[in-house]
């Protein structure tokens, strides 16, 4: 039995390992259910429209963010738990990716997967509080400030067609993968 | 436009479509879409639905209508296409209807997730000539809370369709489906709203129905 046991706990664990798909749950709040450091930096900021508050938890994490339309971009700020800003993501054209990142980014798709379509870009800011802030109100990236590319990508991997969402660097080299369960559509085919 | 102005626009056009002059008809139809995963990209869809009218010329009259019993195989083609072949079997009348069907879906990944879905089929009666429909279904969600539809969570479904109807003569018919859904997990959702359909557009004066739906989808 004892054996029995460690085999399914490894397959449990392993199947946690390897499975690297993304689950989130989005859930509209109040603002001020929102730590109170969350919300004074986005008031900093200077965002000129109305501002929705999500509490986002996935498979190990909670997390706070802050959407909004400023300058015709889609902002969204995310903090911890605790009020700590951790990124900035604009949700960008991929036309708007300097054109060798883009090539960079369209060759390892290419490379990777027999068909491949972008669903959605988005351009993610990192850095400290205030090369954050200083970034996003002149609107001019700060040395302090790091981007990275959150990529949205429909492909075609073997038979079978899947969703993945790819971080790139800011040279189009890839930093990590996960693969999004996509949502059953049978209520929209039926 | 915001959704907001799109939920109100198409409640206006609901509201109106059931005023339309002529014969009218209000009923229930409830359905269950049981679906199974297969390998390689194909689906299997069982469908099975039934329709009672509660009025009818003015006055309340439960009468049984019908109830449809369907099988389609799907399979993804391209990164957003669906396409799918199926067989319906209608028991109307006392009567066994038989219908094929052959449709393409496309689902958009849009931040408003949007489906075009375009049908073609073919009803065989024992009783009337064979009847072929060309249709075109729009449909969309929203979320009622936050920016996906999550477990757990309400979103309101709008379809619009349009159905071109060869038998004897032509016939156009336009529905307006407006359902309040529950997602209570990925692979099950139950949903329960209004569809109002409007047809007879060569006669002298409109047909209109109302059904109320209940839908269950899930994945078996």
């Amino acid at each position: 039995m004892r054996k029995c046991t460690a085999i399914i706990c490894a397959l449990l664990i392993s199947t946690v390992l390897f499975s690297q798909s993304k689950y989130e749950k989005e859930e509209r709040i109040k603002e001020s259910a929102v730590p109170p450091s969350a919300k004074a930096f986005v008031d900093s900021l200077g965002f000129n429209g109305k501002i929705k508050w999500f509490e986002e938890t996935g498979l190990n994490r909670r997390s706070y963010e802050a959407k909004t339309k400023h300058r015709s971009k889609r902002y969204s700020v995310e903090f911890s738990v605790d009020g700590q800003i951790e990124d900035v993501e604009v949700t960008i054209d991929m036309k708007e990716i300097k054109s060798d990142v883009r090539s960079n980014i369209s060759q390892y798709c290419q490379n990777n997967f027999s068909k491949h379509r972008i669903c959605k870009v988005q351009i993610q800011y990192t850095g400290s509080p205030l090369d954050l802030k200083n970034t996003i109100t002149s609107g001019q990236r700060t040395p302090g400030t790091t981007i990275n590319y959150e990529i949205e990508v429909k492909v075609k991997k073997g038979s079978e067609f899947r969703l993945y969402e790819f971080l790139f660097d800011e040279e189009g080299t890839k930093l990590s993968e996960l693969e999004i369960i996509e949502n059953n559509t049978d209520h929209l085919e039926y | 436009m915001s959704i907001r102005t799109t939920l109100i626009l198409s409640l206006l056009l609901y509201a109106s479509s059931g005023y339309a002059q002529g014969s009218f008809r209000l009923g229930s139809q409830p359905s269950i879409n049981l679906n199974k995963k297969l390998s390689a990209g194909y689906k299997l869809n069982l469908g099975l639905e039934s329709r009672q009218t509660l009025y009818r010329d003015n006055a309340f009259n439960t009468t049984y209508d019908r109830t449809d019993i369907s099988i389609v195989l799907s399979k993804k083609v391209g990164l957003s296409g669906i396409l799918a072949g199926g067989y319906v079997m209608r028991f109307d009348s006392g009567d066994f209807i038989h219908r094929t069907t052959q449709q393409y879906t496309y689902v958009s990944n849009s931040r408003i997730r949007l489906a075009h879905r375009m049908v073609f089929d073919q009803t065989y009666s024992p009783v009337n000539p064979t009847q072929v429909r060309l249709r075109y279904r729009l449909s969309s969600l929203f979320p009622l809370n936050g920016d996906s539809i999550d477990p757990s969570e309400y979103y309101v479904k709008i379809q619009n369709q349009y159905t071109n109807a060869y038998q004897d003569g032509y016939d156009l018919e336009i529905a307006l489906n407006i359902a309040l859904g529950h997602k209570f997990s990925n692979d099950n959702k139950l949903e329960f709203g209004l569809d109002s359909r409007i047809s007879d557009f060569g006669e002298d004066s409109l047909a209109s129905r109302i059904w109320i739906r209940i839908g269950w989808f899930v994945v078996i």
